[in-house]
């Protein structure tokens, strides 16, 4: 491993340990007793019981020794315990993750290979009428939130015209099953992250294409096709990489939304509920997830912006 | 023997007009000189004999045939040399990419290169780095390596000497003669300075 990446690591694994505090002390900071939050303000418990319970959770230590325990908790995997759920939180998130993740995966991986692809095109061709209107569609349906997507697509395919289920599965499904259930939460994921990238690369590759050196390359005889794809589409999607650092939360928060409107059996709907409940560990333990994946999105761009474009490894190495 | 050759060629954007019926004659082996104030419609009127824009009127004709687009027998010369490579790929990269479309195999591109940097009087380490890792008459003189790859017939240098200090200016301007000489194509060179103008033009036109 070179020098600079573990730089990377290290300064990754001080933001995860920053985000790690943040879990711990939020809840802490909050007014109010924990044990009463936790139980429930409908129910009236001894002050005994209180203090038996307090003492159980933990939460009559010094707070250095609480988030010793903490720590200790997490390298063991151990997220907490969902009392409204009774359940553990890390085995309720592993159960839910993939669903999530299956979500937020495929949608980003169409989004952003039709984005990527649409947004050079429309970007070389913008004196096109095809590509004014690709890019017009792309301004409009990236101003309408996820979550508004997902329910003007539910009104249409599922009540209108009943292409698709009403409800997500509940039991562990069959392949086609899982297509089935899980085609238009992902084509309404697929095509906001779609719109949003053709914008972005549209604008990058005007600012290319500008350039001397694709009309260079033109001078040479060098085929059209293979100047944008092989020269300016790799210099444009620099921008795209940053896009996806940042951008990820706000995808995954937007599959959390169209999760609970399919009724899908993801975080989304045990996010839901765990702030319709109160469930702190279990809201605790999918920030701290979420945080994770983020912050691993952002590692990965970073490291593939060093890839693609060698300028920025070799400032990073000066 | 007339070899490019511009008939009332006109080209506006929008509503501006950058050229207004310009005609030109160049024969094989002749350097014509180019000058015009700043707007005049220079770099405009290079765009176009390069076969890099149509023009809106007139007509463009390279060897008697009509140039409807990009001609490797006519090469252009642009006045950022480093910005006219590609800033992600190495200059073997870039000129080997050259090589590859004139169908040169893969183990004979470097030896050829360090012959054709020899010439020009550049380093073959350059060939390793990338365009911003070398200085501005360095990157002219690769770029005029890389025209030279597609042996044109007609080079379009688009003030090639502006951006550079004037002993690197020298340099490149005795270059351009001797490749000249050695195999006789034409130039179109462009400058708003007079005597760099008259230095290498057998005749002037001015915009």
């Amino acid at each position: 491993m070179n020098k600079v990446l573990a730089r990377k690591l290290v300064r990754y694994a001080v933001c995860l340990l920053i985000v790690v505090l943040l879990v711990f002390l939020l809840p802490r900071c909050m007014p109010g007793d924990p044990v009463q939050c936790l139980v429930g303000e409908d129910v009236y418990l001894t002050q005994e019981i209180l203090d038996s319970v307090t003492a159980k959770l933990g939460l009559d230590r010094p707070l250095f020794e609480q988030f010793q325990i903490y720590i200790g908790d997490l390298f063991t995997g151990d997220l907490g315990y969902s009392y409204t759920r009774h359940q553990n939180v890390a085995d309720l998130i592993w159960d839910r993750l993939p669903w999530t993740l299956l979500l937020t995966g495929m949608s980003m991986l169409i989004g952003y290979a039709f984005g990527i692809i649409a947004g050079t095109w429309s970007g070389w061709m913008t004196e096109k009428k095809r590509a004014k209107i690709m890019t017009g569609f792309g301004v409009f349906v990236s101003c309408i939130p996820p979550y508004l997507l997902g329910l003007i697509f539910f009104s249409v395919f599922v009540y209108q015209l009943g292409w698709f289920p009403y409800k997500g599965f509940y039991e562990t499904p069959d392949f086609f099953s899982v297509v089935y259930h899980m085609a238009l939460p992902v084509l309404t994921l697929a095509l906001f992250v779609f719109a949003r990238n053709m914008i972005i690369m549209r604008g990058s590759v005007l600012t290319e294409k500008n350039q001397l050196y694709p009309q260079f390359a033109k001078s040479l005889g060098i085929p059209r096709r293979k100047i944008i794809y092989g020269h300016v589409m790799k210099n444009a999607i620099l921008p795209i990489l940053t896009h996806f650092a940042i951008d990820f939360g706000f995808i995954l928060s937007g599959a959390l939304f169209i999760e609970i409107i399919f009724s899908l059996n993801g975080l989304g709907r045990v996010m839901y509920t765990a702030v319709l409940n109160l469930d702190y560990p279990v809201l605790s333990g999918l920030f701290l997830v979420i945080a994770l994946m983020a912050i691993c999105a952002n590692l990965i761009a970073d490291i593939l912006y060093g890839i693609i474009d060698p300028r920025v490894k070799r400032g990073d190495d000066q | 023997m007339l070899i490019l050759e511009a008939d009332r060629i006109s080209k506006s954007y929008g509503k501006v007009a950058a050229l207004t019926d310009f005609s030109l004659e160049i024969s094989a082996g002749e350097t014509v000189g180019l000058t015009g104030l700043s707007g005049s419609g220079k770099s405009t009127c290079a765009r176009i004999l390069a076969g890099l824009e149509r023009p809106n009127t007139g007509i463009v004709r390279y060897a008697g045939k009509e140039l409807t687009g990009a001609n490797p027998a006519i090469q252009m010369i642009f006045q950022d040399p480093a910005g006219s490579f590609n800033p992600v790929r190495t200059i073997y990269q870039s000129l080997s990419a050259v090589l590859h479309l004139q169908g040169v195999p893969k183990s004979q591109r470097r030896d050829l290169l360090s012959e054709h940097f020899q010439n020009a009087g550049l380093q073959t380490e350059i060939l390793s780095r990338y365009p911003d890792q070398i200085s501005g008459g360095q990157a002219q003189r690769v770029a005029i390596v890389r025209g030279m790859l597609v042996h044109p017939k007609v080079m379009i240098l688009d003030e090639p000497t502006s951006a550079l200090d004037v002993s690197v200016q020298a340099q490149i301007l005795h270059l351009l003669k001797d490749i000249q000489k050695e195999n006789g194509m034409s130039y179109v060179f462009i400058s708003h300075d007079p005597s760099v103008v008259e230095f290498m033009a057998d005749r002037v036109i001015s915009l």
